[in-house]
């Protein structure tokens, strides 16, 4: 069966290119890095399971969820007007003498339909910030009183088991 | 020379033994493996064999090709370790050992739950086996998935199963005519691992319209009635039970006084050495809940490497700077979706704080990462 194989002008061909790849690899000493990298990869996994870098991949991972959770319709809706109004309001010139006010234009401003909706916006979003932030506290102080329970009990576990293994060693 | 005892063939004993043969390759020292089976089984794959998707032999490797690393491997049953003596019993004959990692892990003990002759669970092979029986009898009803205790191999598992019993239904088109229900002691989905991993396995479970039964401490099954009852009187009745059953540490009768209350030998948490003879190592899942560790073969397997290099440190007089890692992370695997959580112990191991837990990754992907991890595994420690 493999003397069938190698009469074929294909297999030769490939084997060549593996066998002067594997010349190539081992001029370069690549090939002594491969045999290495295999003889310690699978012996020490642990080392890449460092935890600070798992911690960063959660949190990284979470936050591309926030991103999938967002409607890409609505992001690219809202985001090309924003962009476009950004566009026709900060011009070259009006960059150049950018507008001050004042507590009396302050006022007058609040008279601007536009000005009225953003505000209006701002405030919804202040309101859904408070919010949040209520409930997460909530579940926070929750979740660490919880949790100093357990590890009142386990403290108590670990000190039972000290002491027995002390008993032990003694 | 010296003598290494490695007793048991699951993820640590296993490490253990690959990781010594290497590092002891050319030397004198004598390396031991004991295990009561010919094969190493893969467990994370149990509950692929009981939903069809993998056959028994898949799923297993013959523990005696380790013989080709330079490892001795005697099948048998551990009957006595006898500490003192630096003596174990196996198949009726004495086995000496200078230095001994024991990794026995688990055992399934379902005769300890009344009535539990009415369920089904795939945690050893021959109960995914028969749990795969079943699940092709089943016309459609109710399946309830119970937990027996706190204790068991693989905490993520019941939720995994009851994700894959989901999917299998409806490609068999029964879903319509079942209802699935999680009874669990947590209040909320692996509510021990925090709320980041909590939320997303509720958020999958709902989706998949698994209704979870939370606070639910069983106590026995009623066989003729089929319904399985809680410890605070809550029944739940049910078509098809599958149970986690449940589990004792396997110290198999390691010498008196050295054990906790609860049956856990008495180890330093910081290097794994049992209390009562430091040239004893305990590792896996026979010792990580008195340690505040969950009983899941990726502690075991980092526990495993960190004892080898004490070992070869001892042996060969070299520093060997590795550390145990204390972190725990499984693929999670739904049937149509997938998870990946981690946790990081750290602060648990010392009782200073719970553990930091996150999700690496949710996506129908890291269900072939499962598939090709189980490959890998094969192929590194068994081959």
């Amino acid at each position: 069966m493999t003397e069938q194989i190698l009469q074929d002008p294909k297999a030769q061909e490939a084997l060549e290119r593996t066998l002067s790849l594997l010349i190539r690899m081992n001029e370069t000493g690549a090939l002594t890095l491969l045999e290495d990298a295999v003889e310690l990869l699978p012996d020490s996994l642990s080392y890449l399971m460092d935890p600070r870098l798992l911690k960063i991949g959660a949190n990284l991972a979470y936050l591309l969820h926030v991103v999938e959770m967002v409607e890409p319709t609505l992001i690219t809706v809202m985001l090309s007007r924003l962009v476009e109004e950004l566009n026709r309001e900060l011009t070259p010139e009006r960059m150049k003498e950018l507008p001050r006010m004042g507590p009396v234009s302050l006022v007058k401003a609040l008279g601007d339909p536009d000005v009225q909706r953003g505000l209006g916006i701002l405030m919804l979003f202040l309101r859904v910030l408070g919010r949040a932030f209520d409930r997460s506290s909530q579940e926070l102080m929750a979740l660490m009183e919880a949790t100093e329970k357990t590890l009142t009990e386990l403290r108590r576990q670990r000190a039972e088991m000290e002491r027995q293994a002390a008993a032990v060693a003694s | 020379m010296a003598r290494i005892l490695i007793l048991g063939g699951g993820s640590g004993g296993l490490v253990v033994a690959n990781k010594l043969a290497r590092g002891l390759r050319g030397t004198d020292h004598e390396i031991l493996l004991v295990d009561r089976s010919p094969y190493h089984y893969f467990m994370p794959s149990f509950p692929w064999v009981a939903l069809g998707f993998k056959e028994p032999e898949q799923v297993r490797r013959p523990l005696k090709n380790l013989e080709k690393k330079g490892v001795r491997v005697i099948q048998g049953e551990v009957q006595e370790i006898r500490i003192p003596e630096k003596r174990v019993r196996v198949n009726g004959e004495d086995l000496s050992y200078d230095l001994m990692v024991v990794s026995l892990g688990a055992e399934v003990k379902p005769d300890l739950m009344p009535g539990f002759e009415a369920a089904y669970h795939p945690w050893t092979i021959e109960g995914a086996i028969r749990m795969r029986e079943a699940i092709q009898r089943f016309e459609g009803g109710r399946i309830v998935i119970g937990v027996s205790g706190p204790y068991y191999r693989c905490p993520p598992a019941p939720y995994e199963i009851a994700g894959q019993l989901d999917f299998a239904l409806r490609a068999r088109r029964l879903r319509d005519k079942s209802e699935i229900i999680l009874a669990h002691p947590h209040p909320q989905p692996l509510s021990a691992m925090g709320p980041a991993i909590s939320s997303v396995i509720s958020e999958i479970l709902s989706s998949k319209g698994v209704r979870f039964e939370g606070n639910f401490n069983a106590q026995a099954i009623d066989p003729e009635h089929r319904r399985l009852i809680g410890q605070d009187g809550r029944e739940i009745p049910f078509d098809l039970l599958i149970m986690v059953p449940p589990h004792r540490p396997s110290s198999a009768g390691m010498c008196p006084g050295l054990l906790t209350p609860a049956g856990f030998p008495l180890v330093d948490p910081k290097t794994f050495r049992c209390v009562a003879d430091p040239d004893v190592f305990a590792i896996g899942d026979m010792v990580n809940p008195a340690i505040n560790l969950p009983a899941a073969g990726v502690v075991a397997h980092f526990q495993a490497e960190f004892v080898a290099n004490q070992i070869l440190a001892e042996l060969k007089g070299a520093y060997i700077g590795e550390s145990f890692t204390p972190v725990a992370m499984c693929i999670m695997d739904f049937g149509d979706d997938a998870v990946l959580p981690m946790c990081d112990f750290t602060r648990i191991l010392d009782l200073s704080g719970p553990p930091s837990c996150g999700v690496l990754g949710r996506s129908k992907a890291i269900r072939l990462t499962k598939m090709l991890f189980e490959s890998m595994w094969f192929a590194t420690y068994l081959s």
